[in-house]
């Protein structure tokens, strides 16, 4: 009956099977959450317009800024919502332990945040599909050139992004799990950093900025990236670990 | 190998101490029953068994494990209440499929076998059944799991006294098929007491109680008679409980360790000896009626106290 | 046979007494395996501990004897041995019953002599 032929692997990974399979609506919710963004794009997000004699140009810009943005989104809620009591309570209606469920559930994050920065990337060519057959407007595109090097780039990058978002929901959902009164407090913490560091003359949100986006260096923005992505899930990893079971 | 050790479990909640040192050990393979009243710590006990709760001192081990935060324990044992949840996402079916996957004992064709024999719907869902329905689709997964623990935690709530019935017979057969050991808290311990090996009573957080079931079966005797026939001696036996008939006799169930001197004395006296069973003995040393007098009594001093007005209560 | 869970009498007495009665009325013959504790747990819905108690009972009065690994089986003189038992425990307990009840109706010896004279023509006739 008793067997100690038990590996931490070979749970976590049918651990990731299960989440697969039993989480199989976070789809949904990415598949609207994308389309919304595509609506919500065809706005265009600049114009200008010049004109002569006879003639009139009126430029307008469409980007997939908003796909990527709404995507990042999708990515911090999903997590976030991974931590609270029901779904985590899904984790131990079988074998598990913090450990192995909270593992798993990195790693599960992964794949669906690489399948939703993929799914973004398909969506921004959407847009595209969707404004030259939707407007009589001719179509300049600028990534004509770019080449399948640049695109694999952008993609990792995208996908690191969300996957990073998802650790600081993760990580916030596990502070939230822990000690119910961080509801109010992290988000008034996260506000008041910003607010006082912005009045000490340091700007948050342009460091912050500076720091992951404006990197030129692609190999250092996986690096920076990743080691932010990092230090979010072992934050949520330790808290877990400490987390009881109460139904 | 012991199943199962606790020395000196303490849990608090808060300012609340749920468990108070409790210390007790369980042979393997057997069926064992965890009685209490309500808020006596039954719940608790087991979930720190399964490693869903951290016992806040001493120490609990499952073969030889600290359960909490531990795979090995995990995958060896199974805990089963009235409040599991799985995904919402999931078919009955699927939720069965899962088991298989991460029970290296599971038993999937006795799954599907009371599965059928219940009724269920593949397609059905978990959240949309009934309480009694929810019950038993929960025991289907902890019998098939075929855990060396196997946690039962009022496990018939909401179930028919038939379904309840199938479930002891269910039990006991693939018990003895595959024996292993297996933990039983219940309210309904007249229904399983044949069943149970030992039998372990906990009161407000305290181990009361941890014998066999033979030993609890016979642990108190009910005797009946008039007033006047009961001999002096017995004042200085350990009342659990007195209840008077009428003006002229009473009946006192008093834990048995009466001599055959004793017993004879008492017969001879017109004083009638009789049985209590496991579960009325339980009910008697868990009484809070103890010392403070019967339901009777909180009635009647309710009356009394309030004279004259209507009792609105009840 | 029917247990009867409420009574003062253990479970285990009333298997082991069932077995007896099987010895008894020709059910199991000397050398004869009886059931073990799990089938007897499976037939009467009990605990296979108690039904190993109650097997274990009998092993101890030399009624059944153990072949290791296989069961437990029929001791040859069984019957004889379960007569002089119920003689000499369950009838002798019966008859102090009767001579305390006796007491209490302040009868003679010799009346209760009687009765059961007239009991035994009684049943034998």
């Amino acid at each position: 009956m008793y067997s100690a032929d038990i590996s931490t692997a070979e749970v976590v990974k049918k651990q990731v099977s299960y989440k697969w399979r039993a989480y199989i609506s976070v789809f949904t919710s990415l598949v609207v959450i994308q389309l919304l963004a595509v609506l919500f794009s065809l706005n265009g997000t600049g114009m200008s317009s010049s004109g002569g004699m006879n003639y009139n140009i009126r430029v307008e810009y469409y980007n997939a800024d908003m796909i990527m943005i709404f995507t990042i989104f999708w990515g911090f809620i999903t997590a976030l919502l991974l931590t609270t009591k029901a779904y985590r309570e899904d984790d131990f209606a079988f074998v598990t332990n913090r450990t192995s469920g909270t593992l798993s559930t990195i790693i599960y994050l992964w794949i669906i945040c690489s399948i939703a920065g993929f799914a973004a990337s398909l969506s921004g060519y959407l847009l595209k599909v969707v404004v030259f057959l939707f407007t009589s407007q001719e179509l300049l595109s600028n990534n004509g050139a770019e080449g399948a090097g640049i695109y694999v780039m952008g993609l990792v990058s995208l996908i690191l992004t969300i996957f990073m978002f998802a650790g600081f929901g993760y990580a916030a959902g596990m502070i939230v799990q822990w000690n119910k009164m961080f509801v109010i407090l992290l988000p008034v913490l996260f506000i008041g950093l910003l607010i006082s560091l912005e009045s000490a003359g340091y700007s948050m949100d342009r460091f912050f900025f500076q720091f992951l986006f404006s990197e030129q260096n692609f190999w250092l923005f996986i690096m920076k990236s990743l080691a932010v992505s990092t230090a979010a899930y072992v934050i949520a990893f330790l808290i877990s670990n400490r987390l009881e079971v109460k139904r | 190998m012991k199943a199962v050790q606790c020395k000196e479990v303490t849990k608090k909640y808060g300012r609340r101490t749920a468990l108070h040192g409790v210390s007790f050990s369980m042979e393997e393979n057997k069926i064992i029953g965890l009685a209490g009243r309500n808020g006596a710590g039954k719940t608790t006990l087991l979930k720190i068994l399964t490693g869903l709760l951290k016992e806040s001192d001493g120490e609990a081990e499952v073969y030889g494990n600290r359960p909490f935060n531990n795979l090995l324990v995990s995958a060896n044992s199974i805990y089963i209440d009235d409040q599991m949840n799985f995904p919402t996402s999931l078919t009955l079916k699927e939720i069965l499929e899962e088991g298989r996957r991460f029970y290296h004992n599971w038993d999937h064709t006795l799954a599907m076998n009371l599965f059928d024999y219940f009724g269920f719907h593949p397609k059905g869902h978990h959240n949309e059944l009934s309480k009694g329905k929810e019950s038993t689709f929960n025991m289907i997964i902890g019998l098939a799991s075929r855990s060396a623990l196997t946690i039962f935690d009022e496990p018939t709530t909401g179930m028919d006294a038939a379904v309840r019935k199938d479930f002891y017979r269910a039990l006991l057969k693939d018990y003895l098929a595959y024996p292993r050991t297996i933990l039983l808290s219940t309210h309904h311990l007249e229904e399983v007491e044949d069943l149970l090996e030992e039998i372990i009573v906990l009161q407000k957080g305290n181990l009361l109680l941890h014998t066999s079931m033979e030993d609890m079966k016979s642990y108190a005797v009910a005797v009946s008679g008039r007033n006047e026939s009961m001999p002096e001696w017995m004042k200085h036996k350990v009342f659990l409980y007195e209840e008077k008939q009428g003006p002229y006799e009473k009946t006192i169930i008093l834990e048995n360790d009466l001599t055959t001197v004793e017993k004879e004395e008492l017969k001879r006296n017109g004083v009638q000896l009789s049985a209590v069973s496991a579960s009325d003995a339980f009910v008697y040393m868990t009484g809070e009626a103890n010392g403070k007098g019967g339901l009777d009594d909180v009635f009647s001093g309710h009356i009394n106290s309030g004279s004259g007005q209507k009792t609105s209560q009840l | 046979m029917i247990l009867d869970t409420d009574g003062m009498k253990p479970i285990y007495i009333q298997i082991a007494e069932w077995i007896e009665s099987e010895i008894m009325n020709g059910g199991l013959n000397v050398d004869e395996k009886v059931y073990s504790q799990y089938k007897l747990a499976d037939i009467y819905n009990i605990n296979p501990a108690t039904a190993a108690k109650g097997l274990t009972k009998l092993a101890e009065e030399g009624i059944l004897y153990d072949k290791r690994g296989i069961g437990k089986f029929v001791a040859e003189g069984a019957r004889q041995m379960i007569i002089e038992k119920r003689k000499n425990q369950t009838l002798k307990q019966l008859i102090d019953d009767v001579v305390t009840e006796a007491g209490y109706l302040q009868m003679s010896e010799n009346e209760i002599i009687e009765l059961i004279r007239n009991s035994w023509k009684g049943g034998s006739e």
